[in-house]
């Protein structure tokens, strides 16, 4: 009792920070781009929903912060999910090539000319690709497969994609096509408007849904699944709703920003490292800090003086690479626990 | 009717048949050893009245219910599964680990009730883990683990205790503790399927011994009937004896029998 009551006192803590932190980057977001809006006309846009200030704010700021804390919540939640599910630290969507397998179907029917940048088949066409490269990954490395297995199938098929995307983007009569082919594979918000967010949210509030609920067997898999299975865990219902649920977040978020990579990776690391090993505990914590992390880089590229914007997914590449190698190198270098 | 009854019970991996056709039938109240050389079936008979293996064909009934009738959970609260593979990854503390043995009854550590709580206290108790109760798994030794496994497998309240090889690694005082605390739970009414490969320990243990060869049950039965001169000859190839002595059987190995004895 008493040390369930420390862990659920230290939870509350860490979700209080966290909220505090998504406030202020939020805001952070809403007051900074490349308008150059003095501070004083972007808190009058914001609070009194006037002028081209309010204008930028609402139309431009408003979707790109909107759109950076849902995308970093599922990704965030996805890379927990797979962790729990794989019980393994280095497991996440990104790494198994499915963001870069969703920007090509996503590429396929908007560069073949069978959807506008704005049709629900650009959402469908990623998700369905995220989910045949997860499922793809799977049945070729086998359930039981190692992860290390499913990390290098996983880079096979991630750059396969990116491959195929780059390529079909070439092909097509596009003058902008360098631009495109980076948009897709590294990821922005830039120019996203209420649109995109409203072909988003759904699928990522499903994707979320359908997550958190798996939470009590996520934790039951701690003990392996065979265990877990004599507990009465139904392994095939939580292993097929978690890769849908992924491929769903991912699948959509990809749609609307792009492949951005390593949330899913960091959100739940640092969360193991902050609050507990728990992997029902650390689901939400996940999403929200998946979402503080997004949003904070997105905040970054736009104060990082550049030519064009830096890509968000360039930059969390930037910094998540670099913490995946050290945890690659806790993994493997200093041994697991036996 | 409160027994365990395998009828022609026959499980394949694909087209390769590893166990039976088996009938037996475990009754309540004992400490059922499985015994066998590697690859008689033990694992695999356990594995799939735990619901991790599918059956071929047969049949199982627990309290004269087809096994298949239970549902998920409702079998998770009759059978607790404790299994070869002692995996712990993350480093959850030893009550959190000992809670989870509560998810059957759809209990999660932020809904464990008072009855939750008295189930997990009795499994620590029964265990004597409580000195590391907040400790974390993934410091404990292999002893001190297999404990806590077991005080899982034991908060799960069911009567039918099923282990793959639970003192396999550890040393022999730990192996003596381990299965006093199963035979303890035997006495306050549990019944236990336990596979053994140490004869030794069976012969002291056991209440009956189900000994297996190549899939197939060769005599299943209190421990002076099935541990013989000749089965021992025969199935694991070992001139040995039994002798009665005040707490159960002693086994005395003797030597192999040449490489060619089959």
């Amino acid at each position: 009792m008493r040390a369930r009551s420390i862990t659920q006192a230290r939870l509350r803590k860490v979700v209080v920070i966290l909220l505090v932190l998504l406030a202020m980057v939020s805001l952070a977001s809403l007051l900074i781009g490349e308008a150059g809006l003095s501070l004083s006309d972007s808190l009058k846009g914001l609070f009194h929903h006037e002028g081209v200030a309010g204008l930028i704010i609402y139309e431009i700021r408003l979707p790109r912060t909107v759109l950076a804390l849902l995308v970093g919540a599922v990704l965030g939640l996805s890379g927990a999910a797979l962790q729990a599910l794989l019980r393994n630290p280095l497991a996440d969507a990104s790494i198994f090539g499915a963001p870069q397998s969703a920007a090509f179907g996503a590429v396929a029917v908007l560069y073949t000319g069978l959807a506008g940048a704005l049709s629900w088949a650009l959402p469908l066409a990623a998700m369905a690709m995220a989910m045949l490269s997860l499922w793809l990954l799977l049945l070729l490395a086998g359930q039981r497969a190692q992860v290390f297995v499913l990390l290098l199938a996983g880079l096979a098929v991630g750059s396969l994609a990116g491959a195929a995307t780059s390529i079909l983007i070439a092909l097509s009569p596009n003058p902008f096509a360098i631009t495109e082919i980076v948009f897709w594979l590294m990821g922005s918000f830039e120019n996203r408007s209420m649109q995109h967010v409203i072909l988003a949210a759904p699928f990522i509030m499903l994707a979320m849904g359908l997550l958190l609920a798996q939470g009590n067997a996520y934790r039951a898999l701690a003990l392996g699944e065979e265990t877990a299975v004599s507990l009465g865990v139904d392994l095939d219902a939580v292993r097929h709703v978690t890769l849908l649920a992924v491929a769903l977040g991912v699948g959509a978020s990809v749609a609307v920003a792009g492949a951005i990579g390593f949330i899913g990776l960091a959100a739940p690391q640092i969360m193991r490292r902050f609050l507990s090993s728990d992997p029902k505990q650390i689901l939400w914590p996940s999403a929200l800090t998946g979402a503080l992390l997004l949003a904070l880089a997105d905040v970054a590229v736009r104060l990082i003086p550049a030519q064009s914007e830096i890509k968000v997914g360039a930059l969390t590449a930037l910094l998540g690479a670099p913490l995946y190698l050290l945890a690659v190198w806790r993994e493997t270098g200093q041994g697991r626990q036996p | 009717m409160r027994d365990l009854t395998l009828e022609h019970l026959r499980i394949a991996y694909g087209e390769k048949t590893v166990l039976g056709p088996l009938d037996a039938v475990f009754e309540p109240h004992c400490l059922h050893v499985l015994a066998g050389p590697n690859g008689a079936g033990k694992s695999t008979l356990l594995r799939h009245l735990s619901g991790v293996l599918p059956k071929q064909s047969g049949m199982v009934r627990l309290h004269g219910k087809a096994l298949d009738q239970f549902s998920r959970l409702e079998k998770a609260k009759e059978i607790a599964y404790f299994a070869q593979e002692r995996e712990l990854v993350w480093p959850l503390s030893v009550r959190e680990v000992v809670m989870l043995g509560r998810h059957p009854h759809g209990t999660s550590l932020e809904t464990a009730t008072s009855v939750d709580e008295q189930a997990v206290d009795e499994a620590i108790e029964a265990t004597a883990i409580s000195d590391w109760a907040d400790r974390l798994v993934t410091e404990l030794s292999g002893g001190e683990r297999a404990r806590v496994l077991l005080a899982r497998a034991l908060a799960t309240g069911a009567t039918w205790l099923l282990l793959d090889e639970p003192v396999a690694g550890l040393d022999p005082r730990q192996q003596f503790l381990v299965m006093a605390m199963l035979q303890d739970q035997v006495r306050q009414g549990r019944t236990v399927l336990v596979v053994l490969h140490d004869l030794a320990l069976a012969a002291r243990f056991a209440d009956r011994i189900l000994l297996l060869h190549q899939g197939l049950a060769v005599a299943h039965g209190p421990v002076q009937t099935v541990l013989t001169q000749q089965s021992l000859a025969d199935v694991f190839g070992l001139a040995a004896s039994m002798s009665p002595e005040a707490n159960g059987y002693n086994l005395q190995i003797h030597g192999v029998m040449p490489c060619n004895f089959r």
